[in-house]
């Protein structure tokens, strides 16, 4: 029956060694074993619908981002101002751009637009509040490059904090990745339903932590108020300054608030941050600062001494679960810019168990039924086909190995319409081989004009689908795009399982029945 | 073992007004209820809105569900029982949609299952701009798609060729979609992806009957070349012929794609046999088209009647 191993034999046989050597990772994987280092190859990973999961789309509100630093930026300013000496009533940001900064008279206005000319290159002057007047305003603009530049590290430093948020929590083998100008893309394999809610908000909440001081009768120095929401209820009106930010925080824990039952936030201050806050608290003693939270006051004690030391705590009655959620968020920072949800899919790990199983098990079937007929219809012929077909899995397989390619739920009927299309490819073939036959010619040259006839009926056939295939990868997104690459990559493997091995398989067979004649 | 004999001659051409009359009728039915089904053929996917796949331990009513949902204020919810297992149910409201808005519904169903077990399956919210987004691809996504396959047609046999082709496929692309929205399903991503498929796949098959065509038509210029004659060949001869020719291997892929695509139907579980029903009446709906369909519409489309001199695309034209 073995007639000669032409080159092409040796070439095939060279390709399922290979095949098999990239494979090894997801075998090893699907007993449980660990996988060597360094080996060529991954093992194939599953979708999110086949494992269960939390995907994310989320939209980072950039322009946020611009007025947070700019918020910064005017408190650096009055800071700096007041070192040098100059008297400033107030500096903060306002509009969508721009940072306004009120002084008592106008004796050191050279001074200050000199000042934030040389130091603050981004900022452009825009306008003044007429000279003379009790108040004088200087208002700022930001320059359009350094905005888009704000813009721009908002969404890296989000994907940052993103993702040391989600190691706190636990979660293995996340994937957060930009996925265009502005958005994040966030995969969370293998969830339980019990955690979807503390992700999600973990993934939500700003996070930012700011310090204004309560409006009160007294002591207001003509700097605009603004009214917050409190966290028990009703509102509180501030002084619309902001006198820190969260970013002054080094380390953060729950603490259990003794006497109350409930916990509390403590943290401790950076250095910069330590002397900042003692200065606060040793200006405003008596007078309450608020600690605001994501635009919500969380608690607004009042200020009975200098502190020094650099440690304070919120204490808001939380319960153990908030309190952890929020030392989680605090720690690894603000998010730049709040995230928009654009679009949350969620799959349960049964769900995902389930699918496999019934999904493996409809392939398998499906590709019986395939086989029994190719061998009852084209008998030894048939029986290659299958080789041929099992050899064209493979091959797909290991190229999904190789590329790393992730298998979902759609991905598996893009093998089964593989199986599909191969044997189509080979019943071309056949059926051109019986043709031949039919007319007279001899076994051997019926099997090399139905080669080579059908040679371009079966290029024809699969570039077309391929080309399906590609225009589906492109417009397709998760799950789709799993089916487009299987498919797609399933039909190279087809054309050449099907020309090749096909060729090869009779090159080197003979596929005789026990009349002598071809088997097919 | 053969399934069609070899020397099958029926006459296709002669009975086309038939075949193209049954297809036209499927194709004006399919159009009426793609128009007379408004907006709610259309998944959260393109729409947005929230989708819900539930299991609860013991079974409820399937009117307290209803309830709950509706009380936790997502209006026009459309609550149904799910028959892949016990005490499913899928909930899906299209409107707006938000994170508060799902953990909202949450919430409701967890009260309602009051201390038992209560299994999220699946779950998919969806915002506006992502739902338009996926719409806009699927359009873009069908419209290269068919302008791919006609170029590559074109190029491979002849403009003429590649319009019976892009007729076929369009045929089939009309009537699944019909089958599929008389069948009561949503229309998702998921359907366009098997649209995508059906309109590569079903062209794999006219090709095959183009390939035999032209394959005949060298022959026979090849055959006059030796002697003279005017009249070379009728052309609806020749597609007669190729299709009959073609006809065991057109069957027998179309058979081997139906049974892999059956397989995944009524086997595969929830989400394989939403994507594999399509399929498999793309499958179906395709040998038709290639059979019945293609050649009559590439004659009817001949400028030149009956009798022939014509090229046959990458070969030259031969007069005799």
């Amino acid at each position: 029956m073995l007639q000669r191993l032409t080159a092409r034999g040796w070439l095939v046989i060279g390709l399922t060694v290979l095949s098999f050597v990239l494979l090894v990772p997801t075998i090893l994987s699907a007993l449980g074993k660990p996988i060597p280092k360094g080996w060529p190859s991954d093992e194939i990973k599953l979708g999110l619908d086949l494992r269960g999961g939390i995907h994310l789309s989320l939209d980072v509100q950039t322009k946020e981002a611009v007025k947070s630093q700019l918020a910064s930026l005017a408190l650096g300013i009055k800071a700096q101002l007041k070192r040098e000496g100059v008297r400033v009533k107030s500096a903060r940001q306002t509009g969508e751009d721009l940072v306004e900064i009120s002084l008592f008279d106008d004796s050191q206005l050279l001074k200050v637009s000199d000042l934030l000319r040389s130091d603050y290159p981004d900022l452009k002057e825009l306008s003044r509040a007429p000279a003379g007047a009790q108040r004088i305003s200087l208002t700022y603009q930001l320059g359009a490059n350094k905005a888009a530049e704000i813009e721009k590290n908002a969404v890296t430093q989000a994907i940052e904090i993103l993702r040391n948020r989600i190691d706190q929590t636990g979660t293995k083998e996340p994937l957060i990745q930009k996925s265009g100008e502005r958005r994040i893309m966030v995969q969370l394999p293998d969830l339980e339903q019990k955690d979807i809610g503390l992700v999600r908000d973990t993934i939500g909440k700003v996070a930012k932590l700011e310090f204004y001081l309560v409006a009160d009768g007294a002591n207001t120095s003509g700097v605009p108020t603004k009214k917050v929401k409190n966290r028990e209820g009703g509102d509180l009106t501030l002084e619309d300054q902001v006198l820190m930010t969260g970013d002054v925080i080094e380390t953060v824990h729950p603490e259990p608030d003794i006497g109350s039952g409930s916990y509390q936030i403590s943290f401790k201050l950076t250095a910069t941050g330590a002397k900042l806050f003692e200065e606060l608290t040793g200006e405003n003693t008596h007078r309450r600062m608020a600690v605001v939270l994501d635009g919500v006051a969380q608690s607004a004690p009042e200020i009975q001494e200098r502190i020094a030391g650099g440690s304070a705590r919120i204490t808001g009655g939380f319960g153990v679960e908030e309190a952890r959620f929020l030392s989680i968020v605090l720690r690894a920072g603000a998010l730049p810019a709040p995230l928009v949800f654009l679009e949350e899919r969620t799959v349960g790990a049964t769900l995902g168990a389930d699918s496999i199983k019934k999904g493996v098990m409809s392939l398998g079937l499906s590709t019986l039924i395939v086989v029994v007929f190719m061998i009852t219809y084209y008998r030894k012929a048939g029986f290659f086909a299958v080789v041929s077909v099992t050899l064209n899995l493979l091959f797909l397989l290991a190229s999904l190995a190789f590329l790393g390619a992730t298998l979902t739920l759609p991905g598996l009927a893009g093998l089964a319409l593989t199986v599909g299309m191969a044997v189509d490819g080979n019943i071309v073939i056949y059926e051109r081989i019986r043709d031949e036959l039919r007319i007279g010619a001899s076994a051997r040259a019926a099997i090399e004009a139905g080669f080579d006839k059908a040679h371009w009926t079966i290029l024809d056939s699969n570039i077309t689908t391929l080309l399906s295939g590609i225009i589906l990868y492109i417009f397709g997104a998760g799950p789709i795009r799993g089916f487009a690459v299987t498919l797609s990559i399933g039909i190279l493997t087809t054309v050449f399982t099907v020309l090749v091995v096909g060729k090869m398989g009779f090159d080197t067979f003979r596929f005789q029945d026990r009349k002598g004649e071809l088997s097919i | 073992m053969e399934l069609i004999r070899p020397n099958t001659n029926f006459n296709f051409m002669k009975y086309r007004w038939m075949f193209i009359s049954v297809s036209l009728s499927l194709i004006l039915w399919s159009i009426f209820l793609w128009s007379s089904t408004g907006a709610s053929k259309y998944s959260v996917d393109f729409l947005g809105g929230i989708e819900l796949l539930v299991q609860f331990e013991k079974p409820i009513e399937i009117d307290r569900v209803r309830q709950v949902v509706s009380d936790s204020g997502a209006q026009n919810a459309i609550v149904q029982a799910f028959k892949d297992g016990p005490n499913i149910f899928s909930i899906r409201t299209k409107s707006d949609a938000s994170a508060d808005k799902a953990k909202t519904l949450h919430k409701a169903l967890e009260q309602l299952a009051d201390g038992q077990k209560f299994t999220l399956l699946r779950e998919d919210v969806i915002g506006p701009v992502i739902g338009d987004e996926v719409a806009t691809g699927a359009l873009y996504a069908l419209a290269f798609s068919l302008l791919g396959q006609l170029i590559y047609i074109t190029a491979r046999f002849e403009f003429r060729f590649a319009l019976g082709a892009i007729v076929a496929l369009l045929h089939d692309v009309i009537i699944t979609t019909g089958v599929y929205i008389y069948s009561g399903r949503e229309i998702d991503a998921a359907t366009v992806a098997a649209m995508l498929t059906i309109i590569g796949y079903s062209v794999n098959d006219t090709i095959i009957v183009f390939d035999r065509v032209r394959e005949n038509i060298l022959h026979l210029l090849k055959k006059a070349g030796k002697k003279e004659s005017s009249r070379v060949y009728r052309f609806s001869d020749i597609l007669n012929q190729s299709v009959n020719q073609t006809l065991s291997r057109t069957v027998l892929t179309s058979l081997t794609v139906l049974f892999s695509t059956v397989a995944l139907w009524r086997l595969g579980g929830e989400g394989l046999s939403h994507l594999a029903f399509p399929l498999v009446i793309g499958v179906i709906v395709g040998s038709y088209s290639t059979i019945f369909i293609a050649s009559p519409v590439v004659w009817m489309l001949e400028p030149r009647g009956d009798s022939k001199t014509a090229s046959t695309g990458s070969q030259p034209a031969k007069k005799l």
